[in-house]
């Protein structure tokens, strides 16, 4: 999947749209707005965010079911079924994008310790429900903390975190992630034969999973390249068969991209060392 | 109901209880309440236009789940307020079904019902799932537990004409000839009815927390759980449409301020446990 394909999969992202946002979920927006917070936030967390200067406003979601349609691969031939990766890089977008609009409806400046859930229910096979949940927040100075493009930022941080990385001088500008479906080509009859019982790499299964993981790391880092972030941090590898057959894995690969925040060049101070004795 | 003087129980921990002292807390007894409930049935005269709103809420079913949860939560507020409590923390809530009793649920809560120095001895006692410590957390930075929101929402949404083409290949149920199609699509139809349908169960456990006077909820869980069924259109020739039963409940501690927000920098230590 070249670059140019990914960008018309993309969802338009327009902050005063609230398309594919429901009318019930207006309403419920309404009354975040009229000052009642909701949050997923444990109270560690919820006083952590407080202390960092941010205020929750309210937990905004964003769901997508998605039919993933359907791509057939040589039983020998090791390759990225492309129709996959685009289905469950398109959905988690589409998802992404409408919390990412609840959230500007809010005001935020971005938003906590999203989690993105693939549901499955029993009724459809090819079918799923793409689903980004977590808490908008925004800074009680009002001090701007979107991202460089307008756009909420996005983070799959805990509170614990996100105040750590504050004090660190950094910022979380939005999360970033790749996805790759990739097909493992079958071992051929004498191929498997000729390796019984000797100790051998299986360098075509080593290589085939290796391209696949670099594939999708490689999308994340061209991701947070292009919002212009610093880095990223706490990424998180999944190789996961979504019903595909064992030799259909995807590997997803999802992180916070992190940029300094302006006019704060400060250090944490060095940790007190403890021991718990319980 | 404990005598004068007897000793008390408590599910707390003993860092919990041990920060009792600090809060002017003092536990009473454990508390408890339950209700079994049968969950009625619900036909439904089905609009039977193909293209039109997909997404209908089985009120019934809904009322089941927050009527029961009301009279469980209503139980243990009663044997609080009976032992003079101002408060029941580290509440619990559990569902369960017994065989012996078919199509019911059996909604228990339990928490420890506490007596708060100074408090109005007139007030409502308020439940909450907060522990000792995390209720000690909220005091120290000017706030406080306001009470539980919840609410629950069952809603029926029946399978679209794209949700049947995409079911109709692979080992699906309603197997065709034509198969599922190759390509990736969204289900929009599906999509705005779940989603709606969260947003209604989040809205009115909003409301709920308003009621409270509470000024935020903390520490939402959004469970959802959808099964397939077939509602009969009891009128005109006696159709019938499929989809799925789905229920959302929304569970969450409101929280209010009583004084100006004071939070000071937590200290970093690194731990050197393991």
């Amino acid at each position: 999947m070249s670059k140019g394909e990914r960008e018309t999969d993309t969802p338009g992202y327009d902050p005063t749209s609230l398309e594919g946002v429901p009318e019930a979920g207006r309403a419920r927006l309404e009354q975040n707005r009229a000052g009642l917070f909701t949050s997923d936030l444990s109270v560690n967390e919820f006083l952590l965010i407080k202390q960092a200067g941010f205020d929750p406003l309210g937990l905004v979601v964003g769901s997508s079911i998605y039919h993933i349609g359907i791509q057939v691969s040589g039983w020998k031939k090791s390759q990225e079924m492309t129709v996959l990766s685009e289905a469950m890089y398109g959905a988690r977008q589409l998802a992404m994008t409408r919390m990412e609009e609840e959230a500007d409806q809010l005001g935020a400046d971005g938003i906590v310790g999203v989690r993105l859930d693939i549901g499955r229910y029993e009724w459809g096979q090819d079918m799923a429900e793409f689903i980004a949940i977590g808490t908008a927040v925004k800074h009680r100075e009002g001090v701007l903390h979107r991202a460089p493009n307008g756009r909420p930022f996005t983070s799959d941080l805990s509170g614990q975190d996100f105040w750590t990385l504050l004090r660190t001088g950094h910022r979380p500008v939005g999360m970033v992630m790749g996805s790759c479906v990739y097909h493992v080509a079958h071992r051929g009859m004498l191929q498997s034969m000729a390796q019984t019982g000797r100790n051998v790499e299986l360098s075509n299964f080593t290589q085939a999973l290796y391209d696949a993981r670099e594939l999708a790391m490689e999308r994340m880092q061209s991701e947070a390249q292009e919002i212009g972030a610093e880095g990223i941090v706490g990424v998180d590898l999944q190789e996961k068969s979504h019903g595909w057959g064992s030799h259909t894995i995807e590997f997803f690969a999802v992180g916070t991209a992190i940029m300094p925040r302006e006019g704060h060049d400060e250090k944490i101070e060095a940790p007190t060392p403890v021991l718990d004795l319980s | 109901m404990p005598a004068a003087g007897a000793a008390f129980t408590s599910d707390l921990s003993v860092s919990g209880f041990a920060l009792c002292n600090n809060l002017g807390l003092r536990p009473i007894h454990q508390v408890m309440g339950s209700s079994i409930y049968q969950i009625g049935y619900q036909g439904s005269t089905w609009p039977m236009m193909m293209g039109g709103t997909i997404l209908t809420e089985l009120d019934t079913l809904s009322q089941a789940w927050n009527e029961v949860r009301g009279n469980a939560l209503g139980r243990l507020a009663q044997e609080a307020r009976e032992l003079g409590a101002h408060a029941v923390v580290g509440v619990q809530l559990r569902i369960g079904s017994h065989d012996w009793a078919e199509g019911s649920i059996e909604y228990v809560v339990l928490g420890t019902a506490v007596h708060r120095e100074g408090a109005d001895p007139t007030a409502e006692p308020i439940l909450t799932e907060l522990s000792v410590n995390d209720y000690m957390k909220l005091v120290q930075a000017g706030m406080e537990p306001a009470g539980i929101a919840a609410w629950s929402s069952v809603f029926f949404a029946a399978y679209s004409f794209n949700a049947v083409l995409g079911m109709s290949g692979g080992r699906g149920q309603m197997s065709s000839l034509l198969g599922a199609p190759a390509y990736n699509y969204e289900l929009e139809e599906f999509t705005q009815a779940f989603y709606s349908a969260r947003e209604q169960a989040m809205a009115r456990m909003g409301a709920q927390a308003q009621s409270l006077g509470a000024s935020g909820i903390v520490g939402v869980r959004i469970e959802h759980s959808a099964r397939r069924h077939t509602i009969g259109s009891s009128s005109l020739g006696g159709g019938e449409r499929s989809g799925l039963v789905v229920e959302f409940h929304a569970i969450g501690t409101a929280i209010k301020e009583t004084a100006g927000a004071k939070l000071w920098p937590p200290e970093t230590t690194i731990d050197l446990t393991s």
